[in-house]
């Protein structure tokens, strides 16, 4: 990656940063095909499209016709993309379950739309459950990158060193950088954004940047020093990076745009149950949402924004030391 | 808490998979189809006797359908890429056992593997691609048209998929699956024309009637609306499929051969109820 693309790609949307992640690997690798489902533009799949049209299908609002059609083109020895809404994927579980993972295929999921960012369209389009119903399958492996450039850098490494099914968990809009540029992008290992003394916070996907500016927060008013953490990998994650932290920390907090049960909370929470249990807290969506004019209006109705972060952690811990 | 936990890929079995079918005497003529097709129906009527939940009603109806693209048309191979070879694809999978007894007379699989059907250490009750013979899993209704389609995309990027193609045998209960018409239109709307749709209509379905389930429409005015190139045959004359299946082969659009079968075929009291398993009291009048 050149020093410009680099700052482009810490400025654009992360959804842009999976399309521009696509013409990269149309380049690199002639076996790659994409597929979508009526959404080629809101994804950012349309630009593999126009440069790549042989190898794009556009199969219309077809969730899982296209999941089937990429497990054929995998059985063919292809290697398909099928990116969809997080939300509308999840329709095709079935299908992803029954014949992709059962059968360990080739075929790359991306959920765009994920979490509280579609939040114009409302509760009906924003996916709280994706990451519990992809990580519960066998096979799966699942990602969900913290922001543009680790979105990008996420896509290419999947490409390379993931042989079998996995999914791609991003969102709509544009996230604050809060992974370092220049690092190297390792799949499966649980990545230091803060580092910090008195708690430990768990967190992936977009909403990693309201959990660092909670913690900054803490550290400002309260003198709490919060270490912050990325499990980027949520399957299969890094156990003993996990282990380490509860080790260190003694309390840990997940903060996840997802319902806490089976999502990040719940894969942490059976890890640390066998290496090394510590009491740990969910900081995730509460309900379902509703349509707002801007994420920050449902992170902050979810208790998700900075403010709302701060304010459970500094109550469980006050709980904690009474 | 010394390891380090590194990254791990699971390794994918299907790529680096020999592909086996069995290709015996392909252009057998119908005279020839029947025998293979009455030492079949035996081995499917064995296997019903041995484990009572073996789906007979349904293997006996598209028994014949599977004969004639096996031993009749014959499955070819071309090259030792995925995309350069004829894949069959059993989406009503229930009705494996026919699949087994064809592989049987193939010699994919041995005589006595048949009759440990469903057995923790035999064959399994559906179709399942880490058995040699078995192209794809299948088991759950309503997918195969679609990764059929699939199949024939990559044939198209890779050249091959006027030489080649990929049968999808459907039951016509599985028609209520609404994603058999997601995929029906797809192979359409991209000129899939390698992709041979099988409907085995036998009339039944697991709960009854198909019509008096769930009405089917004008089955072949469905798939000629979107585009298909459709061909009604009785699913039971070697003839006509033999026929169908050439002219499905030499098609530029997708072909889909709507086979009029009876559930059961062979077994009297089966196909006069629809009636889908055997009961191994009654073994003695069957033989």
């Amino acid at each position: 990656m050149t020093l410009v693309e680099r700052e482009a790609l810490s400025r654009m949307s992360i959804r842009d940063a999976v399309g521009r992640a696509l013409l990269a690997l149309g380049e690199a690798d002639p076996d790659v095909v994409v597929i979508t489902a009526d959404v080629a533009r809101s994804t950012r799949t349309a630009w593999f499209g126009q440069r790549f049209p042989r190898r794009f299908v556009n199969i219309g609002i077809s969730e899982q016709d296209m999941v089937d059609f990429a497990a054929g083109l995998a059985l063919a020895g292809k290697k398909p993309y099928a990116a969809a809404f997080a939300m509308f994927l999840m329709r095709a579980w079935e299908q992803i379950r029954n014949t992709v993972d059962r059968m360990n295929l080739d075929v790359k999921l991306i959920g765009t739309h994920s979490g509280f960012s579609d939040h114009g369209d409302g509760a009906s389009h924003q996916s709280l459950e994706d990451i519990a119903l992809m990580r519960v399958l066998h096979n799966m492996t699942v990602v969900v990158p913290a922001d543009p450039p680790q979105a990008y850098k996420a896509v290419l490494a999947v490409h390379d060193h993931v042989r079998g099914p996995a999914y791609i968990r991003v969102g709509r809009d544009y996230s604050p950088p809060v992974t370092d540029p220049d690092a190297e992008y390792v799949l499966g290992r649980l990545e230091t954004l803060r580092e910090g003394s008195d708690a430990a916070v768990i967190t992936a996907g977009p909403v990693a940047a309201n959990a660092l500016a909670a913690a900054e927060l803490l550290e400002r008013r309260l003198g709490v020093a919060v270490a912050v953490y990325n499990l980027h990998t949520v399957k299969p994650l890094d156990a003993w990076g996990l282990a380490r932290v509860a080790q260190r920390h003694g309390v840990v907090f997940v903060v996840e745009e997802h319902f806490p049960r089976g999502g990040i909370f719940g894969a942490v929470v059976e890890t640390l149950a066998q290496l090394h249990p510590v009491p740990v807290y969910p900081v995730a969506a509460t309900g379902y949402g509703h349509s707002a004019r801007s994420v920050m209006d449902l992170y902050r109705a979810q208790g998700l924004d900075a403010e709302g972060i701060a304010r459970r952690i500094a109550e469980k811990l006050s709980e904690h030391r009474a | 808490m010394g390891t380090k936990p590194g990254w791990r890929g699971s390794p994918i079995v299907s790529l680096s998979r020999e592909v086996k079918q069995p290709i015996v005497e392909p252009q057998a003529s119908p005279a020839k189809l029947r025998e293979i097709s009455l030492r079949a129906r035996d081995r499917v009527i064995k296997m019903g006797l041995t484990d009572k939940s073996v789906h007979v009603g349904a293997s006996l109806s598209v028994l014949d359908i599977l004969v004639s693209i096996y031993f009749g048309r014959g499955l070819r191979k071309s090259g030792d890429r995925p995309t350069e070879r004829d894949w069959l694809i059993l989406s009503k999978g229930h009705a494996v056992p026919a699949l087994y007894a064809v592989l049987a007379e193939g010699g994919i699989l041995e005589e006595e593997q048949l009759y440990k059907i469903r057995a923790i250490d035999g064959l399994e009750g559906h179709p399942d691609y880490r058995q040699e013979g078995v192209d794809v899993s299948t088991g759950s209704l309503g997918q195969g048209l679609s990764i059929a389609a699939g199949i024939a995309y990559a044939m198209r990027l890779d050249g091959t998929e006027d030489r080649h193609r990929i049968y999808v045998i459907l039951g016509d209960g599985e028609l209520d699956e609404g994603q058999v018409w997601e995929a029906a239109a797809t192979v359409s709307h991209l000129g899939l024309h390698s992709v041979v749709a099988i409907v085995d209509v036998n009339g039944f379905q697991l709960d009854g009637p198909t019509e008096k389930i769930k009405t089917k429409g004008d089955i072949p005015a469905r798939w000629e609306s979107l585009g298909w190139n459709v061909i009604e045959v009785d699913g039971h004359d070697y003839e006509m499929l033999l026929e169908a299946l050439r002219q499905a082969d030499s098609s530029r659009r997708p072909t889909a051969i709507i086979a009029y079968t009876r559930r059961g075929r062979g077994i009297g009291f089966l196909e006069a109820t629809g009636g889908q398993h055997l009961d191994p009291r009654r073994a003695r009048s069957i033989e």
